[in-house]
């Protein structure tokens, strides 16, 4: 090495020196980078990509007579879902979920909006107020749904108290207490996702927009609501979601009269030892889940979902 | 007069216990530009939203074209406000920002789409109608902030220190550009500053707030040369103020005597008597300071401090004896004064102002 050649100099060193010089600093940055992002690649390749790779080849085996799986190839899971029965279950799932996601997005957008424009110290307590119930086991809370909507209960003695009624409604095991209990356990993460769009809506825009003659309304629609979109969409992938999936809602609120996928897989798994069958169910609601979040997202125009995607 | 456009009539505003505004009286020309000059938290802010329709009053009146308008909402006001942080639609590329008065109003496509192109000839940013706000500069948002508000054809412009966020450099460009755009347009304005020297230099007249009152409004030259109170003269002029007491009143010149020493004053009609405790203004620019005869009959005794050298001014700053400090500017770079001295300071009697004047006679 020629004497004026400095390590590191900015001006370019000796030809055969440099390469030696990146590898290393390219090596470091390596280092650096594998040893920060490696815990959260190896946590996802164990835990999610994994069981979805497991998953997936699990839907296309054939199920042991007594235990387990066969490791023999096969379609057969993927065309018992189109029997009629489990094509219904499906459909009535989605109608239930679309159900749930448009009551959940009425109740959910104006408390999460409004809840932005309260008070440093309100936002506070509304926060905890929403935070409280998640203490609680979501089965336990359930169970209160019973006391509520069963025969003669909370529900009924009001109604029949202030003279709206005069005869129990048995609400219980109907599809409507099933709705009722998913848009109860679903809301919270609309009004979240909803509040986190809001809180950012610099408010001075919709006062610009009222000078420059839009009604309340008009300045809603066109800036505010355009502003909080993307807390709206990602509340509804975080409601539509878990709709299609959550068993013990429609098992407890809806008795055996509300099947729906989430049951329907459950059952295949637990009681009816059929894996394959329950991975080829999960793999098809997957993909279909995929596909209507890719529509909406398409035809919503939304690109970044809040805290989504 | 047939010509007013906005007329204020006893404004009084308050937030919680705090006084906002009390009692604002203002009435404006068509085709003028206002300034409603004051520091931070003098209620000019607050002036402005309630000509726009954002803020109610709590009593007094709005007036624009002769209608009351104080219970109407902002959309049903021929007014249109430039925002200090210009509060551009971000999800709205420069086009429809500027045209959304117009959409609102059902205006055709085609008109909207012309209008919006003079718009941005005249504040000169032609061919960015595409752009959305966060890829303009600050100088260009400001520019569409201001197109967005123009092409309503608002009876009165409002503009909240629209050049506050803009660099110094800027800022003097931009002056020049609004005040030749409302001539172009004839259009009232009602502009908002904290700075004397923007005031000065485009208003036809200046409003100076002080704690949710006018202090005074006149003319860019009766404010800065004929301050009313002191603290115009401070604020607008950054005027020197001595008190003192009248001893004797000869031809239309008071002279009075202070702690310091003693000083003349022109009377301008004013009615001053012997013995009558005054304060008198005297700007910066014209305070002499004479050394060496301290026993000269007028001036006030006082000590250099410090010289200041800044953009072609120099300052030196006297402290008298009880350490209250006068300042003297004037063009140059250097004086043979140095920090110790001392000085006689001194002016002509018309170049002092009488202020705080009772108003009873």
């Amino acid at each position: 090495m020629k004497p004026e050649m400095k390590p590191g100099s900015p001006v370019a060193p000796h030809p055969e020196a440099k390469p030696e010089q990146t590898r290393t600093a390219f090596r470091r940055r390596i280092d650096a980078s594998v040893v920060s992002v490696a815990p959260i690649y190896a946590f996802t390749l164990l835990f999610v990509v994994g069981p979805l790779i497991y998953m997936f080849v699990l839907s296309f085996l054939r199920r042991a007579e007594t235990w387990g799986v066969l490791r023999e190839f096969t379609w057969a899971n993927y065309l018992n879902i189109l029997e009629p029965i489990y094509l219904k279950t499906f459909w009535e799932s989605l109608k239930l979920a679309g159900f749930t996601t448009l009551f959940v997005a009425l109740v959910g957008y104006p408390f999460g909006y409004f809840m932005a424009r309260l008070s440093a110290a309100w936002k506070r307590r509304m926060m905890l107020l929403l935070m409280i119930p998640f203490w609680t086991s979501s089965l336990i809370r359930l169970y209160g749904w019973i006391i509520i909507f069963r025969a003669n209960g909370t529900l009924d003695k009001i109604l029949m108290g202030i003279g709206v009624t005069n005869a129990p409604l048995k609400l219980l095991y109907t599809y409507s207490a099933v709705v009722v209990g998913m848009i109860y356990a679903l809301v919270p993460f609309m009004i979240f996702a909803v509040y986190s769009s809001a809180e950012k809506l610099d408010w001075q825009l919709v006062e610009a927009a009222r000078d420059l003659g839009a009604t309340p309304w008009q300045a809603f629609a066109t800036v505010s609501f355009k502003l909080t979109l993307p807390g709206l969409l990602s509340g509804v992938v975080l409601t539509f979601i878990p709709s299609m999936g959550l068993f013990f809602i429609a098992d407890i609120l809806g008795g055996n009269k509300v099947i729906l996928v989430g049951n329907l897989i459950q059952e295949q798994l637990m009681k009816a030892r059929n894996w394959p069958f329950a991975a080829a169910l999960a793999v098809v609601l997957m993909v279909l889940t995929s596909i209507m979040i890719a529509l909406y997202r398409k035809v919503s125009g939304v690109k970044d979902l809040e805290g989504l995607v | 007069m047939s010509d007013v456009i906005l007329e204020l009539c006893q404004i009084e505003k308050s937030f919680g216990d705090t006084r906002v505004l009390e009692g604002i009286d203002l009435s404006v020309r068509k085709g003028e530009f206002i300034t409603l000059l004051g520091p931070s938290g003098c209620g000019k802010t607050t002036t402005l939203r309630i000509i726009a329709g954002l803020e109610t009053p709590d009593r007094g009146q709005v007036f624009i074209a002769g209608r009351d308008v104080t219970g109407d909402p902002p959309n049903k006001r021929n007014v249109n406000t430039v925002f200090q942080n210009y509060a551009l639609f971000p999800h709205m590329n420069v086009e429809t920002n500027i045209g959304y008065s117009l959409k609102l109003k059902r205006v055709d496509k085609g008109t909207i789409a012309e209008t919006v192109k003079e718009a941005l000839e005249l504040v000169q940013l032609s061919g960015y109608e595409k752009r959305m706000p966060d890829e303009l500069s600050g100088g260009q948002r400001q520019r569409v902030a201001i197109a967005r508000a123009i092409v309503n054809q608002p009876a009165v412009l409002l503009l909240d220190e629209p050049l506050g966020a803009l660099d110094l450099q800027l800022r003097h460009q931009m002056q020049i550009e609004l005040k030749r755009l409302q001539k172009r347009l004839g259009v009232t304005f009602i502009y908002i500053t904290h700075d004397q020297e923007e005031a000065l230099n485009m208003s036809d007249r200046i409003a100076v707030m002080r704690d949710g009152r006018f202090e005074q409004i006149g003319t860019p030259a009766e404010v800065y040369d004929h301050p009313k109170t002191g603290y115009v003269a401070r604020f607008v002029g950054s005027a020197n103020l001595i008190s003192g007491t009248v001893s004797r009143v000869d031809e239309g010149v008071a002279y009075f005597e202070s702690e310091y020493g003693s000083g003349m004053v022109s009377t301008r009609g004013a009615r001053i008597e012997g013995g009558q405790a005054i304060t008198v203004a005297v700007r910066r620019e014209l305070v002499s300071l004479v050394t060496g005869d301290t026993e000269s009959d007028t001036g006030l005794r006082a000590i250099v401090k410090e010289k200041n050298y800044a953009g072609g001014v120099l300052q030196i700053i006297v402290s008298l004896s009880d350490g209250r400090e006068l300042v003297s500017a004037r063009h140059g770079i250097d004086s043979p004064l140095r920090a110790g001295d001392r000085v006689l300071v001194t002016w002509r009697p018309d170049q002092a102002v009488l202020v705080d004047l009772e108003e009873a006679g």
